[in-house]
């Protein structure tokens, strides 16, 4: 008799210790990946996938998270977004040759991505971002003028441009004169959103892709995170409360279709960058993580520490940081909510 | 005599640990609370004790800044002007009229200010391709207008009614965009080169073009263009000019440095006690009660050039931000045009923030 609760008994042994075990190691930081040489492009994920470029002295690779190999590798890599399993870049094969935007299966797992040319341009993507049914990415000219960010004509210059996934047919949509430069947010229901920074401000910009003018959404003053959530926008902006506007910065948030803004939060440190994953708002400081509610106060700490992470990015309830420690660059993963505090610690 | 443990209460006991270890770990890194201190100055709210306030040098109380047009939201709106908005004004002119001419550089477009305070789009706009990003403004003696076409490499003149023609620079070669790429050509108006003209001056019938994608100052006389020459080094970004007393005087956005000299030339940099570097990035110039002012882009000020050194006038070096009030309070952002209105006051083309801002000088009526 004793003898068959012996099973048991290890049984419940093992789940002590991996209680033990995982008690220890939960909502810890563990490394997802060791970059060997430059990280050309921070991560970018959708779903559970995230993969980003590295430059090591035989050329650009694509990698991603899963693969133990690189899924592509040229003379030069440039621009990433995952769409689906499929991640889109640009490539420059032979000197001479036009950079050809091309996607990659992500499913492919731990051997080579099976790659498939999308069309060749007239200068490699610093951005992509993937809709429904269109690609868009932008194209930069370097300033002119470096030393004088208020001329408007001597800035960079970047070009948008917009491809249908049906036609693969590039055009530009409209060339923008930001200073500060601009990063692509987004398309939904085939409208673009992108933030355009200057020396002292940040906006939120849309453009219908079929016909249209660029719209401003938002305009702050200071370098400002935008995210977009699945109906509205939410953003940072000057701190409503405290004595200089300056030092601490306020999370706002409206619908994308328009409408007043709300204050959900305050008295966040003034670079905090906000991230949107799984119907969570969050809110990254340098040290410390904060998840965010829909009303002011609602907001809670989920970590302080202060290991150096940048470059955030929240995929499936992980965040990923690139954390740069001397010649050593890894990308870290920590979970945002229950399974993806789970997902970090069994490593799936 | 043994006891036997029902396995159910092992499990129970070990869920119980694992609750218990759980609740240290929440205890330690689990959710905090910030610390909220009252203000303890007078104006209410709260400031968060970990976060303290940093020091900026300040300008002068003795000057007085206040907001003549437009505000922080960009756009092009005419109209009053507390209402209206500019977008990214780089250049500033101010008639003997006391109307103020205003290069609105996002908008493509030059704007008028009367000095009842009503804001009119003189020429150009978003989409309508009359200007490129045009950063420069001055006034002829004639009442016309010399705007800096810095995008499309050229200078317009502008009649008051809005009638823009071509008063120098060709057509260049495109670049890889498409865009006209600028050049450098000494010649009769009709065939000379620029590339990205910035700062306009005006001396009678002469015309100063501070050239900044050619590193020099471009003269215009009688119909012809040339280079101003340098005696010591080349000019990098050159940004603003203007003249005052036959003595010609070019920021440079690049070098920090200020260029003076006859106004046929040749240059040399201005040194204040042994230093050439006198700014962080100088992008305007205008002199006044024979005293020369700067706009300094980068430290968000505006400063007095005297004999030893830069005296702060107004802004907070560091510091952006769009405050009225004495010099020492005031705040800039990214100042850029300048100019002296027929009342002795300074205008400024506050690029960052959108607006005209006035300077004048307490307790004179200049």
């Amino acid at each position: 008799m004793r003898l068959r609760r012996i099973p048991l008994l290890l049984a419940l042994l093992a789940i002590f210790a991996f209680a033990v075990l995982a008690s220890a190691r939960w909502g810890q930081p563990r490394v997802a990946a060791e970059i060997q040489s430059e990280l050309l492009a921070p991560p970018v994920g959708e779903g559970g996938a995230v993969a980003w470029l590295e430059r090591r002295g035989d050329g650009d690779f694509l990698m991603a998270t899963g693969s133990r190999r690189e899924l592509l590798r040229s003379s030069l890599l440039s621009g990433l977004a995952i769409s689906g399993r499929a991640a889109f870049t640009t490539l420059v094969g032979a000197e001479g040759e036009p950079p050809i935007l091309v996607s990659v299966d992500l499913r492919s797992g731990i051997t080579r991505g099976i790659k498939k040319e999308l069309a060749a341009l007239s200068a490699p993507a610093t951005e992509i971002v993937v809709g429904d049914n269109l690609v868009c990415w932008l194209s930069t000219r370097p300033a002119a003028l470096p030393a004088a960010p208020f001329v408007v004509a001597g800035g960079p210059v970047t070009a948008v441009w917009a491809m249908s996934r049906r036609d693969n047919h590039p055009r530009v949509v409209t060339e923008l004169s930001a200073s500060g430069g601009v990063d692509l947010l987004g398309v939904i229901a085939d409208r673009l959103y992108w933030a355009e920074r200057y020396g002292q401000s940040t906006r939120l910009r849309r453009q219908d892709i079929a016909a249209g003018q660029p719209e401003t959404l938002i305009s702050e003053p200071g370098d400002r995170s935008i995210v977009l959530l699945d109906d509205r926008i939410a953003w940072t902006a000057p701190s409503q409360e405290a004595a200089n506007p300056g030092q601490c910065c306020a999370v706002k948030m409206r619908p994308l279709a328009g409408g007043e803004a709300t204050v959900i939060a305050d008295w966040l440190a003034p670079g905090a960058v906000l991230l949107y994953s799984g119907g969570a708002l969050y809110a990254q400081e340098r040290d410390a993580l904060w998840r965010l509610g829909e009303r002011r106060g609602d907001q809670r700490v989920l970590y302080r520490s202060s290991f150096g992470g940048r470059d955030p990015v929240a995929v499936g309830g992980v965040e990923y940081l690139v954390e740069r420690d001397g010649k050593k660059t890894r990308l870290i993963r920590r979970g945002l909510t229950w399974t993806g505090k789970l997902r970090v610690l069994v490593g799936l | 005599m043994k006891r036997e443990v029902s396995p159910i209460v092992v499990v129970i006991g070990i869920l119980g640990l694992l609750v218990a270890i759980q609740v240290v770990y929440w205890q330690k890194l689990g959710p905090a609370k910030r610390t909220i201190i009252p203000r303890s100055s007078a104006g209410g709210g709260t400031e968060e004790s970990a976060r303290s306030r940093p020091e900026f040098p300040s300008g002068d109380p003795r000057f007085a800044v206040s907001t003549l047009a437009g505000g922080l939201e960009p756009g092009l709106k005419d109209g009053p002007a507390t209402e209206a908005c500019f977008d990214g004004p780089a250049g500033v002119a101010v008639a003997p009229s006391g109307t103020m001419y205003v290069a609105d550089s996002r908008n493509d477009a030059i704007r008028s200010v009367s000095p009842a305070g009503t804001v009119m789009t003189v020429a150009g706009g978003p989409g309508k391709r009359v200007f490129s990003a045009p950063a420069g403004v001055a006034v002829l003696d004639d009442g016309n207008l010399l705007v800096a076409d810095t995008g499309n490499h050229r200078i317009c003149k502008v009649t008051p009614g809005g009638v823009v023609t071509r008063f120098a620079g060709t057509e260049t070669r495109k670049d890889e965009l498409g865009r006209p790429a600028g050049g450098h050509e000494d010649n009769p108006v009709a065939q000379a080169q620029f590339r990205y003209p910035v700062g306009l001056a005006v001396a009678g019938d002469v015309v100063y073009v501070a050239d900044a994608g050619n590193h020099c100052v471009r003269r215009i006389a009688n119909g012809v263009v040339s280079t101003i020459a340098t005696a010591d080094g080349r000019m990098d970004t050159p940004t603003a000019v203007t003249v005052a007393g036959g003595t010609l005087y070019a920021t440079d956005a690049a070098t920090g440095c200020v260029w003076s000299g006859p106004a046929a030339g040749p240059l040399t940099r201005v040194e204040r006690d042994g230093l050439r570097k006198l700014f962080a990035t100088p992008s305007g110039v205008a002199t006044a009660a024979d005293v020369t002012f700067v706009a300094d882009a980068r430290s968000h000020c505006l400063y007095a050039l005297v004999p030893m050194k830069p005296f702060l006038v107004a802004g907070q070096q560091g510091a952006a931000g769009l405050a009225d009030g004495g010099g020492d309070k005031a705040t800039f952002s990214q100042p850029a045009g300048l100019a002296r209105g027929p009342d002795g006051a300074l205008y400024v083309a506050d690029f960052g923030n959108n607006c005209i801002r006035k300077v004048t000088l307490l307790g004179s009526s200049r």
